[in-house]
């Protein structure tokens, strides 16, 4: 065991596709924490949907001895951060257990959105920065550019950055030696009381749940009770170690500075929150460690089972998925449209992709979900709060004194041939312009307040259609402010469909109330009978379609030689009704509760 | 056993088929390969007898007189059971007194005509040989040489039809005598110069008008809408054709012709030099059916007559939830779809299966 001295704990910050993921796989290659033939591409991030989507959504962490050109071997511990905003506070915990962070800029994009802000909170955790450029072998690389743009945007010396090519492979063994010479050791008393962050934690089926921590100070061994001391459970450890790339390496202890994990028979990641400080039950710290909070979902939407005879399969899905993610909430819901499902709380919009996804591609459930929704803030007449994340719950307009909704602190960067066409985006959003700064001669920081509830309709998609893909995005949640809300329901054939409802602000009413009804004309095939398709605020009706009535549905010709051909006919017709949920009298394919969530198509 | 004979071959296509028929002459081919089918089938025990003949098309009336001896040579030997109903199909300008005579010589007793229309524009319009007084001669003549059923072939929705020349043609068409009636809505198929190219049709409140007026105009003269595209006096309903509805067992020989024996569905080839070349007695594929099939089989045929279905194999809350929208009734313990219902035959069909 390599005394403090020799210990560096480090992550790696950079914008989506800045290369964060290859660079970290060299790293490991050539401190043989893994072979060359073992290298799976970017094996940090462990699941298929991280790695289709590129990005990291659960933070891991791996340790690998590196010798260094000075003689001396290092236990460097890479602590791999989630690289989007919806998990900003796991972010941040994550740093909190690095001494030093490896800020990654492509040498020809520069400096983007996300780069900024995660090394803002890097900064804001005085770790050491050591930037690198990596794709230097582009034949669009920059580095002295990109070199002057961190120096400028930044503020932090950028002279001596490694300039790398992960893919390629080349001068990668600078970056090991700028973590080892620029990031400070760990510096913690290992006699005192136990204080160790944790900065993730996941449920294994064996072991219960494997708790990844950063001792700060103390000692902790097997067989030691410790205490979650904002959680208060308290539990007796199993096994305690360090996280290698391909497992675990029990080693009984942790001390002051180090970086391992620990299990202890625990059954769900609830009573071990990310940022909870682990003391020892008999010799408790004074104090925890600053920055614990509770993360509580920002938006919330319905899923529901598209066959409802599933629903206890996806009620199963859903406590597995819980068991691995203390930020996913859900409790049941019944909708007169849609049967029985769940109301869900996720961290954001990626959040909330990706729990749909992994129900749908890891239990096989076809799900069909609502409208997503933010929390509103109602203050009643009677002078009470409520606070609303279901349109279904929204009070009586004549109860509500004041309506509030969340907004939040965005940050687009963007070359300033946009910034037109991204201000008129962020007015039509309702957002509020607060200033623009200039990264380089070319590119601009444009800041603005802007409603979440607008961020949560396709903002994202909206921004990059009208930047050509070039603008990045980032934002923080920033507080509640008064606005003038209103429910829409919409009807069909005369009855309210519970779940296409959604609060909305007034001035949007209309505009959404009319798309939203010609997208269900679309989608809604004719029937029968005419089916009036109506949108209403309040009672009144703001917007109306009409599928006509269906005038026939036959085969005229069914003769000897037609039996076969036509019985497949009908049962096709049948499968596409199975498809169908029934609302009252009305018909509705399920593409169509789908196809209202995406009104800017 | 039913014996239906398929004669693939046009003089032209019109713009709305999709049945199979081609315009070129391997007439001598196919009358030899048919026969020699025929023979195989006789010689294997399928047609002791047989309960009727349709000789259908294409056009029938297209083939030359020599290649119908041929035809005949392997037909006049096949048995007819009592009361056996044989009909030939065919259209106004092939319907000639040389042709009639020689179906009279072989036992066809049942013409089908196929009019579509008595407008001459409309006729114009899909693509017809003949114009509505060449129908109106042959419906004559057919009557003269003595044939004792007379079916005609309509088709309300065509381009350029109205609701009054649909009844004009209609009534004209019952005023000539006629002892059955089929009527077919227009449809558009894919792989017809109409699916490629498509015409203006009249829209849906005219369409929906001609549907009632057919049913009214029908009803009035006796004739019963036994079949969601057929009309006939009682006693005058087409056997042979009924017997698919009812999932008799039939032989179907010539390109693209099916049949349905022994639980089984078979068909030869549509592709005329495939079926030229097939084995004698062969089929191109074949679908058994489960019992499953069987019963939507049953449903899906028996709801497009008004012999209906048996209620008690339905669903009784589907059943019932069609009975009170007005699409249909239980009468002697069997679901039958109205006027109304047949319309939406195939939402009732699908819902039930």
């Amino acid at each position: 065991m390599p005394d403090q001295s020799h210990i560096r704990n480090f992550s790696i910050v950079a914008h989506i596709d800045h290369g964060k993921s290859t660079v970290a796989d060299r790293l490991l290659e050539i401190c043989g924490a893994v072979e060359q033939r073992d290298v799976t591409e970017q094996m940090l991030d462990n699941m298929d949907l991280e790695r289709e989507r590129g990005i990291t959504i659960k933070s891991r962490a791996v340790r690998m001895d590196y010798t260094a050109e000075d003689g001396q071997t290092y236990a460097i511990n890479l602590i791999d951060t989630p690289g989007h905003v919806d998990f900003n506070y796991e972010v941040s915990r994550s740093l909190a257990s690095c001494d030093g962070a490896v800020l990654v800029v492509d040498a020809s994009q520069g400096i983007e959105a996300q780069t900024l802000a995660n090394t803002y909170l890097a900064m804001e955790h005085d770790l050491e920065i050591v930037p690198v450029i990596n794709k230097i072998d582009l034949p669009s690389a920059d580095p002295e550019r990109v070199i002057r743009e961190i120096e400028d945007v930044i503020g932090i010396p950028a002279e001596d950055a490694p300039k790398v090519s992960a893919k390629a492979g080349t001068n990668m063994r600078d970056v090991l030696e700028a973590v080892v010479t620029k990031i400070p050791a760990p510096a913690g008393d290992e006699n005192a009381p136990l204080r160790a962050l944790i900065f993730d934690s996941v449920y294994d089926s064996y072991k219960g749940v494997i708790v990844y921590i950063r001792v700060m100070e103390g000692t902790l061994k097997v067989g030691d009770a410790v205490r979650m001391m904002a959680g208060g459970a308290v539990f007796e450890t199993v096994e305690v170690g360090y996280l290698r790339v391909f497992g675990m390496e029990k080693t009984g202890v942790l001390r002051a500075g180090e970086v391992g994990y620990f299990t202890a028979a625990i059954k769900s990641v609830e009573d071990t929150r990310v940022g909870d400080t682990v003391t020892l039950r008999d010799r408790p710290a004074e104090t925890a460690l600053a920055g614990y909070r509770k993360v509580n979902p920002m938006v919330f939407c319905g899923i529901y089972p598209a066959d409802g005879a599933r629903y206890e399969d996806l009620k199963e899905a859903l406590a597995k998925l819980e068991l691995n993610d203390a930020a996913l909430m859900y409790e049941p819901e019944t909708s007169g449209a849609l049967g029985f499902g769940f109301r869900c709380g996720f961290l954001g919009l990626l959040h909330m992709e990706i729990i749909q996804e992994r129900i749908e591609r890891e239990f096989q459930l076809d799900i069909i979900t609502t409208a997503p929704s933010v929390i509103y803030k109602i203050t009643l007449t009677d002078g009470s709060v409520v606070m609303v994340d279901n349109p279904t719950n929204y009070p009586d307009p004549s109860l509500i004194a004041e309506a509030s909704e969340p907004y939040v602190k965005a940050d687009v960067i963007s070359p300033g041939e946009y910034v037109g066409a991204i201000m008129e985006l962020c007015q039509q959003r309702r957002g509020i312009y607060k200033n623009m700064t200039y990264i380089d001669t070319d590119r601009v920081s444009i800041h603005y307040e802007l409603p979440l509830a607008e961020i949560i309709y396709d903002f994202f998609d909206a921004l990059k259609s009208r930047t050509r893909g070039y603008a990045s995005f980032d934002y923080e949640m920033y507080d509640y402010r008064p606005s003038k809300l209103v429910k829409l329901d919409i009807m069909l054939n005369g009855e309210i469909v519970d779940a296409l409802s959604f609060i909305v602000f007034s001035d949007s009413a209309y505009p959404r109330a009319r798309k939203m009804a010609e997208k269900l004309k679309e989608h809604i095939p004719r029937q029968m009978f005419e089916i009036p398709i109506q949108a209403a605020v309040g009672g009144k009706i703001i917007a109306r379609e009409t599928v006509k009535a269906l005038r026939k549905d036959v085969l005229a010709k069914c003769y000897g030689g037609d039996i076969t051909r036509k019985k497949k006919l009908l049962e096709k017709q049948k499968e596409g009704k199975k498809r169908m949920r029934q609302l009252g009298s009305v018909e509705v394919p399920q593409e169509a509760f789908m196809a209202v969530l995406k009104l800017d198509e | 056993m039913m014996l239906y004979l398929h004669i693939p071959f046009c003089k032209r296509k019109c713009r709305y088929c999709a049945f199979c028929s081609v315009t070129e002459d391997r007439y001598a081919a196919y009358a030899e390969k048919a026969a020699a089918d025929i023979a195989y089938f006789r010689a294997a025990g399928l047609l002791e007898t047989a309960d009727s003949i349709y000789i259908g098309g294409g056009t029938p009336g297209a083939l030359p007189l020599s290649a119908w001896q041929t035809l005949w040579g392997a037909l006049d030997g096949v048995p007819l059971a009592g009361g056996a109903e044989f009909t030939v199909e065919t259209n106004p300008e092939s319907t000639t007194a040389e042709f009639l005579a020689m179906l009279k010589a072989h036992r066809v007793e049942r013409l089908s005509v196929g009019v579509q229309s008595l407008n001459d524009r409309e006729l114009a319009a899909i693509g017809r040989l003949h114009d509505g007084a060449a129908a109106l001669r042959a419906i004559e003549a057919a009557k003269q040489r003595g044939f004792s059923e007379i079916s005609a072939d309509l088709i309300y929705g065509l381009p350029g039809q109205t609701l009054s020349s649909f009844t004009d043609s209609l009534t004209r068409l019952l005023d000539a005598g006629v002892t059955h009636l089929s009527c077919y809505n227009l449809q558009i198929e894919k792989g017809t110069p109409f699916y490629d190219d498509p015409p203006a049709l009249p829209d849906e409140d005219e369409e929906q008008a001609m549907y009632d007026a057919l049913c009214d105009i029908t009803r009035a003269r006796g004739f019963e809408h036994y079949e969601i595209s057929n009309f006939a006096p009682s006693g005058h309903r087409a056997r042979h054709n009924s017997g698919y509805w009812e999932r008799r067992e039939y032989l179907g020989i010539g390109p693209s012709a099916h049949s349905f024996f022994d639980g089984t569905r078979r068909w030869q080839s549509a592709d005329i030099p495939v079926w030229l070349g097939a084995p004698v007695g062969s089929f191109a594929g074949t679908e058994t059916l489960t019992p499953e099939d069987e019963r939507t089989e049953r449903i899906m045929l028996g709801l497009r007559t008004d012999r209906g279905v048996p209620a008690k194999e339905l669903s009784a809350a589907v059943v019932q939830k069609y009975v009170a929208a007005g699409l249909g009734e239980i009468r002697a313990g069997r679901f039958v779809l109205n006027d109304r219902g047949m319309l939406f035959s195939n939402t009732v069909i699908s819902d039930l299966i």
